[in-house]
């Protein structure tokens, strides 16, 4: 052989060994990479694989009313979902997710041609639409046997198609009490109302399994990690009596029909505790779809949003003179339509008999006639600070604590600058914002004797066992006026409700007491917006033994302005029915002496 | 024997390849998950040694002289197998590459390799005054094309890849002129485009682990999966492993095949950086030893052979590791010695076997 050849051999077998070692090298390098520098990547990368976090999601608490019956409560359903990147047969997905799912296949295919990764295809439906999808379809396979193929039936899951199974939180009673309910967001969480004050009692703590998974994802049985139970979410008892509220929303919507308020609610106490057992709001939103609704109508004027109570806080200025020892059947004031003060005129809107004035008006005759220039003396004789006192006592200036979690504080300028203009509006309930339930609270006090008690919405909270585990606290119930004070007052609003203007909210076989309201609506830059009013009537009943406050409040009517006209008669309307439902006995067996029409010819007003 | 060839002997050659193999059954019985089936496991690649070295005795004691009159019968002998193969073979995993009956199989085209070399081998020497020809260049090239295609047909891309890869190594190291091979190569990138673009040629999975190879998020539950399970086996083994039998990677069957071409990832992550080196180290010394035996040695046949066997030990070294590593495609070649699989067992033992002979017959003796 060659030497050449040899020389030309030894050069090759160096240059090997020159590429052998540096493709060593590289290899080492990448070695050392993987395992030594860039571990921590590949170490969470597996664990992220081989281990998996099962979430053990938490069942949210379910919100009932007072007798357990289902307001709120979580279901299981099944979301359907696409990775688009696993897809196979698009147009056969769609034909056979569209059969399962009753839907039209063009919609599905246009969805799952979207460019997202990840396409939802239904979002909490049916739990067995989920299952159905999960069961696969029969599929026509190409399969080799021996040399040839031949077409296979297999019943096979969509490829790309999956399914998860997520609460869904459904209120079967619709859009009853549903500004008090609030709903959930997409994750579960309380985003209004209840749901969101209660959240953290409802929500519960959600478990998890973490556990070595196989290639198929499939647990390992025998390495189980950590298991954390989850802890499902606490029940929450409201004070609502959902047969009332049905009455209440009902009794709305059919004043609606007549009068197309801008909105209305009513609030329904327990004269004894103040619980809420109704809250009425106008319009309604169905909870079950809430994001489709106008988030406007999620709110819950009756707690949140404050107007000007008008006359129906005569009752206030009338009770704080009764308790300050004013005599009720001594003449306060001789009413002649209009009177001049300091810095201004007030007056009073007259109807016959009264045309130039109530005349000589005692208290009876105030509340039952409305008498403005009477409230307005009244408030003179007590003094700024002695109302203002009498107005927080009844829980008119500080927010209530109810538990609904908007609620709103009431709105006064402090007495020390309060003129005498000032002092005579706020006797007749001008110039003051309160919330309907703060008025509501205000007329419980008279109904219970004098005791103010806190308004409250939440009963009990039980955790998933059923243990009572906490009672909502309340505030401590107060001594407003004395006893007989209350029963003075009771007996006035009564006379307004049988002979004043509050005749239209009488109620079969049982006593009423309350008064009416008209206020004009205060623009935000002061004045008042012509034309524009709130009809509203608050009262109890049965006037005897009180039990049930109904306040009504109802905000731009149209075709009347009057509480007499619009108010009132929702107020007979829930109180007939919900003191009929309670079976409360019967305190005024005769038929009162006329009804007048509702909606009709009430004379005498404000 | 004569004693005076024992002076030649190469004991490091020996030595490491042994270990290898011992190394070997460690793992195996660590990547059957161990008991009862390890057990079996590593009693069947045990017998595949004593088999390889019994064969590896033989075949070192012979001159391999003598292939010079039996080269064209062992080239026929291989391509009839391979034939025979193509119609009786039994498939494994879609693939036909086994022949033989119940427990005792064996897969032809391991040992068609290692015949192949040698055929090769007195193919190049015969024209060896030719060799920095185009012409020579050609011919050997058609004369592996043949059994390249038989087990391309297999289909087998791994090993006729590695066939390949030993004639390419065989013509560089016998002095073919480097414009050949740089032709070579420039032609195989142009029909590897052609390949991928012209129906039928490469099987959907193959096509689809080059594919993974170069963009391995391709395809999740696929080849690509093969690449990233693999990578985060060894990654998760940090320093140290996370010690023998221990591994959760592996054993909870997230890599398939981990007792045969996915060996190497369970070293990776029982024995860490440590293990995986060391048995890199062997193979480095392997190659070492190859290469000195290679270089040294006087005959050109000889020296044809062992850069045929080095080839074939560095393509499926470096195309193996390479590929647990993600720095290869994956092409189902074994990890030589330490893989399990008897008949890859016995025809790397008898590669060995071929190269202490050329090592101990390094000096022309002359009689």
């Amino acid at each position: 052989m060659a030497t050449g050849h040899r020389g030309l051999v030894r050069k090759r077998t160096f240059v090997l060994f020159i590429l052998l070692v540096a493709v060593y090298l590289a290899v080492a390098g990448r070695l050392l990479y993987v395992q030594v520098i860039n571990n921590e990547h590949y170490l969470m990368w597996g664990a992220s694989i081989s281990q998996r976090q099962i979430p053990l999601p938490a069942v949210r608490g379910t919100i009932y009313d007072r007798d357990k019956r289902v307001l709120a409560v979580s279901i299981e359903s099944a979301s359907i979902f696409a990775r688009r990147k696993e897809l196979k047969d698009i147009k056969f997905a769609s034909k056979k997710l569209a059969e399962t799912l009753g839907e039209d296949a063009k919609t599905i295919e246009t969805k799952l041609q979207s460019e997202r990764d990840e396409i939802w295809i239904a979002k909490r439906v049916d739990p067995r639409i989920g299952r159905r999808i999960n069961q696969g379809y029969k599929t026509t396979v190409r399969k080799k046997v021996g040399k040839g193929y031949r077409d296979v039936e297999k019943q096979l899951k969509l490829p790309g198609i999956g399914v998860v199974y997520e609460a869904k939180r459904v209120y079967p009673a619709g859009a009853a009490a549903s500004q008090v309910l609030g709903f959930v967001n997409s994750d579960n969480v309380g985003a209004e109302g209840l749901e969101r004050v209660e959240n953290k009692e409802l929500c519960g703590r959600d478990g998890s399994l973490e556990a070595d998974v196989d290639a198929r994802r499939r647990v390992v049985p025998e390495a189980l990690r950590t298991l954390k139970q989850p802890v499902n979410g606490k029940d929450v008892v409201l004070t609502i009596d959902l047969t009332i509220q049905q009455i209440a929303d009902e009794a709305l919507r059919k004043m609606a029909e007549t009068y197309t308020p801008e909105s209305a609610c009513a609030v329904v106490l327990d004269s004894r505790t103040s619980e809420v057992l109704a809250v009425a709001n106008y319009p309604a939103f169905d909870p079950n779809a809430a994001s489709r609704n106008n988030p406007a109508l999620w709110r819950n004027r009756a707690v949140a949003d404050l107007y000007e109570p008008g006359s129906t806080l005569k009752m206030v200025t009338v009770a704080a003179a009764v308790n300050e020892g004013i005599s009720p059947r001594s003449i306060v004031t001789h009413c002649a339509r209009i009177e001049s003060i300091t810095g201004g005129r007030i007056r009073c809107s007259v109807h016959p008999p009264y045309m130039s004035g109530h005349g000589p008006v005692d208290m009876y005759k105030i509340i039952q006639h409305s008498c403005n220039i009477g409230s307005a003396h009244l408030a003179f004789r007590l003094g700024s600070k002695k109302l203002y006192e009498y107005e927080k006592a009844f829980g008119l200036i500080d927010r209530t604590r109810a538990g609904f979690g908007c609620e709103a504080a009431g709105y006064m300028i402090p007495p020390e600058k309060w003129r005498p203009m000032k002092l005579a509006n706020i006797g007749f309930g001008q110039g003051i914002a309160v919330t309907p339930l703060q008025m509501a609270a205000a007329y419980a006090t008279i109904a219970n004797g004098g005791v103010y008690n806190e308004p409250q919405i939440v009963k009990e909270i039980r955790d998933s066992k059923g243990e009572m585990v906490k009672r909502a606290s309340d505030v401590k119930p107060r001594q407003v006026i004395s006893r007989e004070a209350a029963n003075e007052v009771t007996k006035m609003l009564m006379l307004c409700a049988e002979e004043g203007t509050g005749k239209p909210a009488q109620i079969k076989d049982r006593t009423v007491a309350g008064k009416t309201g008209s206020a004009q609506i205060a623009k935000p830059k002061g004045g008042y917006e012509p034309g524009e009013f709130i009809a509203s009537f608050i009262g109890f009943a049965p006037a005897t033994k009180p039990r049930l406050v109904i306040a009504v409040v109802v905000t731009r009517p149209r075709g009347s302005h009057w509480g007499a006209t619009v108010a009132a008669p929702v107020f007979k309307e829930i109180g007939e029915q919900s003191l009929w439902y309670l079976r409360v006995p019967p305190d005024a067996p005769e038929k009162p002496k006329s009804v007048p029409k509702p909606g009709g010819t009430a004379k005498e007003l404000v | 024997m004569d004693k005076r060839l024992l002076r030649n002997f190469d004991y490091t050659l020996l030595f490491s390849a042994l270990a290898i193999v011992a190394f070997g059954c460690i793992m195996i019985y660590s990547a059957a998950k161990g008991g009862e089936i390890g057990r079996a496991y590593v009693e069947r690649q045990l017998a595949a040694a004593l088999i390889g070295a019994i064969l590896a005795i033989v075949v070192a004691s012979v001159d391999t002289g003598i292939v010079h009159r039996i080269s064209g019968r062992l080239y026929g002998f291989s391509l009839l197998v391979l034939i025979i193969l193509l119609f009786t073979g039994d498939t494994s995993k879609g693939a036909q590459r086994w022949i033989g009956y119940g427990a005792f199989r064996i897969q032809p085209s391991e040992f068609v390799k290692v015949i192949l070399i040698v055929a090769l081998a007195v193919f190049v020497v015969q024209r060896l005054e030719k060799i920095r020809t185009p012409q020579v260049f050609v011919l050997s090239f058609l004369y592996m094309l043949a059994p390249i295609l038989l087990i391309f047909k297999q289909p087998d891309l791994g090993t006729s890849l590695a066939l390949f890869a030993i004639w390419l190594f065989m013509m560089f190291v016998m002095g073919t002129n480097l414009k050949n091979v740089l032709m070579f190569l420039a032609i195989c990138a142009v029909s590897v485009v052609v390949v991928f673009h012209v129906h039928g040629v490469l099987k959907d999975y193959q096509k689809n682990r080059l594919i993974s190879f170069v963009d391995p998020a391709a395809d999740p539950q696929g080849s690509g999966y093969h690449v990233r399970q693999s990578r985060i086996a060894i990654g998760s083994g940090q320093f140290v492993g996370k010690g023998y039998l221990q591994g959760t990677q592996s054993k909870l069957r997230f890599i398939p095949e981990q007792h045969t071409d996915f060996i190497f990832t369970v070293v990776g992550e029982e024995l860490g950086f440590v293990g995986s080196a060391v048995l890199v180290g062997l193979y480095l010394i392997l190659i070492m030893r190859g290469m000195y035996i290679m270089s040294v040695t006087e005959d050109a046949l000889a020296r044809a052979i062992a850069a045929g066997i080095l080839g074939m030990f560095v393509f499926h070294i470096l195309i193996n590791v390479g590929m647990t590593l993600g720095i290869m495609p994956v092409t189902g070649v074994p990890l030589p010695m330490f893989s399990y699989g008897g008949s890859s067992l016995v025809a790397n033992l008898v590669a060995i076997g071929l190269l202490e002979g050329i090592s101990m017959r390094r000096h022309r003796i002359v009689f």
